[in-house]
């Protein structure tokens, strides 16, 4: 069983191990899963240009399972930090140059979030036509994370309502 | 001399945003108007409030409307989207923007929830003051802040009372503002009787977790009829049921019996926000404790106490 499981996870690694030139790398994901809220967090879809590697549940020492994603040619700019906060807090983006790690940061809960994700509340303010921006305090430092509204006050899961992420 | 320019904020739309200090300045401050009115006759001559009710109200707007004209200003604004540009679909961004160019001072009301605070971030662009007047289910500010005036008028203190909340405690923006309220005091038992289908927001009930009321949910006014301090009642409002029937069959048991209230303390108030429908019958009208024609007129002294703080200039002799 514990030689399977080496040979598992030597597959895996394998799989993973190709670095690639310029751009992003976000490991330690978890829990397992979170990769596709971060794809999502940033605007990857079908459209987007640049080679993405998506690697899900991979074997982690220290959290067991985890999830990492590498992304060709993404630069700090284009990041929506705090985005990234609400969805895959606790983990860490390393950004690539020619191959090498030039930077690395841990993603962070921020405590105050405006204009990344739409309000729930059907009868809030920020659901209309309006000149404003959504604006909400979080509620707790780790996943799940809650927002509370603070037009309407409605209190709400990020993750129940990734739909709503602009 | 009173100073009226003490207030920690500029704008009033919520009861959260205020202070135990902000509320007791304005309550001491409506008190000195009750006493000797005539001695604010001018303040806010010159002075021009905008009224922009996008709900139909009759107090709050006419005592507003009347607490600016006591002050000496002059008032103007629309009570319905008849005959303005919100037919025509206009938003509250652009009929508030337009507003702050034109008044000094500015009261909505408005059925969204966040509405008030929105207004305010774009009139304090231009300098210009808001107060809600009913945001949605959120917030009632000025409504509450004439129920503890009532209160504290009767019984001179806001800590050490049992308070009963009756009917809608759900969809009722007064209840929110009048619970965020006494809980900026001392500790108070509050009885919270409703159906379970219109109990406290879960919102409001995380807000009241840290604070030093006691709430006591029942759903039975029996429970507490010979305890209350005081009674505040609420309309049940039938649209708020998921089915008709059951409002035929609970609004009986949230309506205030002449015969039930034999048994209440002599020195007690019933209040209302009104407007009444079925719950309070016009017998309760003729019992002691009933005070909310009473609570109803302090509105006129708890505005004009508000408007010359947020509109007035300087302090006053």
């Amino acid at each position: 069983m514990n030689l399977l499981n080496k040979k598992e996870e030597k597959t895996e690694k394998e799989l993973i191990v190709a670095k690639i030139d310029n751009g992003i790398v976000i490991d330690h994901i978890t829990p397992p899963g979170r990769a596709f809220y971060a794809l999502k967090a940033l605007n990857i879809d079908e459209n987007f240009p640049h080679s993405v590697f998506v690697a899900i549940n991979l074997p982690s020492r220290k959290f067991g399972r985890k999830d990492l994603l590498k992304i060709r040619n993404m630069k700090r700019e284009d990041l929506n930090i705090e985005k990234l906060g609400l969805l895959i807090s606790g983990s860490n983006i390393a950004y690539i140059k020619d191959y090498m790690i030039i930077e690395k940061e841990k993603i962070k809960t921020p405590k105050r979030i405006s204009g990344v994700i739409k309000c729930p509340g059907l009868n809030c303010i920020t659901s209309r036509h309006e000149d404003v921006d959504p604006e909400f305090i979080v509620l707790n430092e780790h996943q799940p994370i809650s927002l509370r509204c603070v037009y309407c006050d409605a209190i709400f899961n990020v993750h129940e309502h990734i739909s709503l992420m602009l | 001399m009173v100073d009226n320019q003490v207030l920690s904020t500029s704008h009033l739309v919520a009861i959260r945003y205020l202070s135990e200090h902000d509320i007791l300045r304005i309550l001491d401050y409506a008190t000195l108007i009750k006493q000797h009115p005539s001695n604010f006759h001018d303040r806010l001559k010159g002075k021009i409030l905008a009224l922009a009710f996008w709900e139909p109200s009759t107090r709050t707007r006419l005592s507003f409307e009347i607490a600016m004209l006591r002050l000496g200003g002059s008032v103007t604004g629309f009570s319905s989207s008849v005959g303005t540009s919100l037919e025509k679909g206009e938003s509250l961004s652009d009929t508030i923007t337009m507003l702050a160019n034109y008044a000094d001072g500015i009261v909505i009301r408005h059925p969204l929830r966040g509405s008030a605070k929105l207004a305010a971030e774009i009139a304090q662009k231009f300098g210009v003051p808001v107060i809600s007047g009913g945001s949605g289910s959120q917030e009632h500010p000025t409504q509450a802040l004439l129920d503890i005036f009532t209160i504290r008028e009767f019984f001179g203190r806001l800590t050490g009372l049992n308070i009963a909340l009756m009917g809608d405690l759900r969809y009722s923006r007064t209840i929110s503002s009048l619970l965020l309220a006494l809980s900026k005091f001392g500790r108070n038992t509050i009885n919270l009787i409703s159906h379970p289908s219109l109990r406290l927001q879960e919102e409001l009930r995380l807000d009241l977790q840290e604070t030093n009321l006691e709430l006591i949910e029942t759903e039975d006014l029996s429970d507490v009829i010979s305890e209350f301090d005081v009674l505040y009642v609420t309309r049940l409002q039938k649209e708020r049921f998921p089915d008709p029937m059951l409002y035929q069959k609970v609004k009986g048991s949230f309506q205030l019996h002449p015969s039930l209230l034999k048994s209440a303390k002599d020195r007690s108030l019933i209040l209302h926000p009104l407007p009444r429908v079925d719950e309070i019958p016009y017998e309760i009208d003729r019992f002691p404790q009933a005070k909310y024609f009473i609570q109803a007129k302090n509105g006129v002294y708890i505005r004009m106490a508000i408007l010359d703080h947020l509109l007035g200039d300087e302090s006053v002799e």
